[in-house]
């Protein structure tokens, strides 16, 4: 039978829902945040964002099993592992990011916009299918390492877990930086500046060069980190979920504005609460939720093309 | 000199391999030769399982040979059908346009089963199905030549819910699962079983293809009053192990549940201690020092036996045993004959529904015990050295 009941059974289920609401909104936050930057940057829909989020989860358990295979585990405390794996990802998947932008969007700057968007999308395959095919076993679900603290704190049936709110401030702590790094640093203001009009920029001596690879070098460490988290939050990951959360990400930026930081977090919020309440209140509205939350990207996509809070409208792609 | 040598060395062979031709063809002149066909998927994405079945087909037909008890010689007609229903019509015709064929042994994919049983049907060969779990090849047309010696979704749910019910006694249900056929197949099943069985079904999710986050249902189920004792989920293992990941994080102790798609080690593997307790439907369940695998290595066949090899050992060898009872001439009474057998072999006892449809098919009920899927009778819950979740 049940435990005696502590509170309210619905409440409980309230709270918890709306902890999955916020954890899944972080989740496309940090790739819509990427996907935003790079747009306001250098008006690019970079689609495989979400497949370099991926290949940062990757990496995150290749360098876990390598310090377990030299060790190092028994020796040193986790939270100093869990910094030196955030930090190897950091520089690692922020090189790789620039390298991609070099060798993929680069040579399209002067092109039409449709073409770095087909180069984009075939980006993504060829990660996706690398992992698939280079990763042992690539094809199957990866355990993801518990890198953070497993603490439960039980109030009556509800279970709050502390790694959960560890990835939510983390989040909100990296799109904080982000934040400050665009609008308060003289880099963020090159970067806004090329974003404006980047042949005025360049006269004005800004190297546009320099200025898009940092862009990408920050977007992409930003994604490695996202997906660790995303990693750390769903437990397992597979090589093709950077297809959903890039697409989901991008329309988070969509529906927010795109180019605009705070409407990325907007359109994650509005994307992940829609989903999971469509799951949780809706009788038999499990398999619809992709369906709701993307009625509701088509409708700003037709009548408020520019987003909550886009300050302009989006070139049509 | 050389030439001298080598003409006798030519000699020998030649009468060597005389020999060995000539054995055969004074064996078959006394026995009758009897074709027994064989059509799975031998190229192509199923090709591994197809190969698996088609040796275990094929040692059956050596073993009946070498045993020599019957006045017939068997031959085993191989024919792909690449997993495409087109290919598998193409192999079916022709199988049954050879009157030396008596019965065949079929398909591992439904859609291409189900366009065959019409050609056995026309030609009123006996067709017995080794794999394919679509309950319409045997329960919508109902033609008497098909029957299956492989479970399909009907029999697998019933399996499970009668468990559930009746031994373990839980009665509310919680169904959740994927969008996939082979999901709305599974669910399709699942709900007719458990109400038979006379269990209620609480809730029903669906989720998409490529759901990771599955929290949200989960916690409207820990809402619900009452809850249910088991949540079973129809799908693979991907969302399988998410699903009891997730369960153990909201602290539910309901019984974790489900079918043959489950029954894969990397269930265990991607959930690691949250495994613990699901209980499922298995395949059937072929001991490494069985007379079956040892025959079969002893055979020196390249290919792994797979899943679907007992399965076509079986079909084979239970069509062997109805032509012993009713010659192989008439292939309506070999067909009414296999229907009414009762067949003990390697997946235990075989018998058919009035749909010629198997009710066992060696099915198993298997339990994660220490991140290994453990047959129940060998199992500490079993035992009652654990308890079960979802009391």
């Amino acid at each position: 039978m049940d435990p005696p009941l502590k509170g309210n059974r619905d409440m409980t289920q309230f709270i918890e829902q709306i902890m999955f609401a916020l954890m899944l909104s972080s989740t496309y936050a940090l790739i819509a945040v990427g996907i935003t930057l790079f747009f306001g940057a250098i008006n690019i829909v970079h689609f495989s964002h979400g497949d370099v989020a991926m290949l940062g989860a990757f990496l995150g358990i290749i360098f876990y099993g390598l310090f377990g295979f030299m060790g190092l585990w028994e020796n040193i405390p986790l939270w100093l592992m869990t910094m030196v794996i955030f930090l190897l990802v950091f520089i690692v998947i922020g090189f790789l990011g620039t390298f991609f932008e070099r060798t993929v969007i680069k040579p399209f700057r002067k092109s039409p916009l449709l073409m770095v968007l087909v180069a984009t999308i075939a980006l993504g395959i060829v990660i996706r299918e690398s992992v698939r095919l280079f990763y042992p076993q690539g094809s199957n679900p990866q355990v993801f390492p518990k890198i953070l603290p497993q603490v439960n704190f039980e109030v009556g049936h509800l279970i709050l877990r502390f790694d959960h709110f560890i990835i939510l401030i983390i989040s909100f702590l990296l799109i904080f930086f982000m934040f400050l790094f665009i609008n308060k640093t003289k880099t963020g203001l090159a970067i806004r500046a090329i974003s404006q009009d980047i042949e005025a920029a360049n006269l004005m001596g800004i190297n546009s060069d320099i200025i898009i690879a940092i862009t990408f070098l920050i977007g992409s460490m930003l994604a490695g980190l996202a997906g660790i988290l995303i990693g750390s939050y769903q437990t397992i990951v597979r090589f093709d979920i950077g297809l959903m959360g890039g697409i989901k990400g991008f329309s988070a930026a969509v529906v927010g504005g795109l180019g605009n930081f705070y409407g990325a977090i907007v359109g994650s919020l509005i994307l992940g609460f829609i989903e999971s309440l469509t799951s949780a209140y809706i009788p038999g509205g499990a398999p619809y939720k992709d369906v709701f939350a993307f009625i509701i990207v088509i409708f700003f996509l037709v009548f408020k093309p520019s987003g909550i809070l886009g300050r302009r409208a989006p070139i049509k792609i | 000199m050389k030439t001298f040598r080598n003409s006798i060395v030519m000699a020998i062979l030649v009468s060597f391999g005389f020999l060995l031709m000539g054995s055969p063809i004074i064996y078959a002149a006394e026995k009758k030769l009897v074709k027994i066909g064989f059509i799975g998927p031998l190229t192509g994405p199923n090709a591994a399982v197809g190969l698996g079945a088609r040796n275990g087909a094929d040692l059956a037909i050596r073993q009946a040979n070498q045993k020599g008890d019957l006045p017939y010689k068997f031959e085993l007609v191989v024919l792909d059908d690449a997993s495409d229903p087109t290919t598998g019509v193409a192999a079916a015709t022709k199988l049954c346009m050879d009157p030396l064929v008596t019965a065949a042994t079929t398909h591992f994919n439904s859609p291409v089963g189900l366009a065959t049983i019409h050609v056995f049907h026309r030609y009123g060969v006996p067709q017995m199905f080794w794999g394919g779990i679509h309950p319409d090849i045997t329960n919508k047309y109902n033609y008497p030549v098909v029957t299956r010696i492989c479970p399909n979704t009907l029999v697998e749910h019933t399996k499970l819910a009668k468990f559930v019910e009746e031994k373990l006694g839980y009665k509310d249900w919680s169904i959740i699962y994927d969008m996939t056929s082979y999901g709305k197949s599974c669910f399709d099943a699942v709900k007719p079983a458990v109400t038979k069985a006379g269990g209620r079904i609480l809730s029903e999710d669906g989720i998409a293809v490529g759901t990771v986050d599955i929290r949200p249902i989960l916690s409207k189920i820990k809402a619900m009053k009452p809850g249910p004792q088991a949540i079973y989920f129809g799908g693979v293992v991907t969302e399988a192990s998410l699903i009891k990941i997730q369960m153990k994080e909201l602290g539910m102790k309901n019984l974790f549940t489900g079918v043959t798609g489950l029954d894969s080690e990397t269930f265990n593997a991607t959930a690691k201690e949250a495994a613990e307790g699901a209980l499922i439907i298995g395949k059937a369940h072929i001991d490494e020092s069985s007379p079956f695998v040892k025959d079969y290595k002893a055979a020196g066949y390249k290919e792994y036996y797979e899943a679907t090899g007992p399965y076509a050992y079986e079909a084979v060898n239970l069509v062997i045993e109805a032509i012993k009872k009713a010659g192989p001439e008439d292939k309506k009474k070999l067909a009414k004959t296999i229907r009414e057998m009762e067949y003990h072999g390697i997946l235990g006892v075989t018998a058919f529904d009035e749909f010629g449809q198997t009710l066992s098919g060696g099915l198993t009920i298997k339990v994660s015990q220490d991140k290994k899927w453990v047959l129940w009778e060998d199992s500490e819950y079993a035992k009652g050295k654990r308890v079960i979740p979802g009391k």
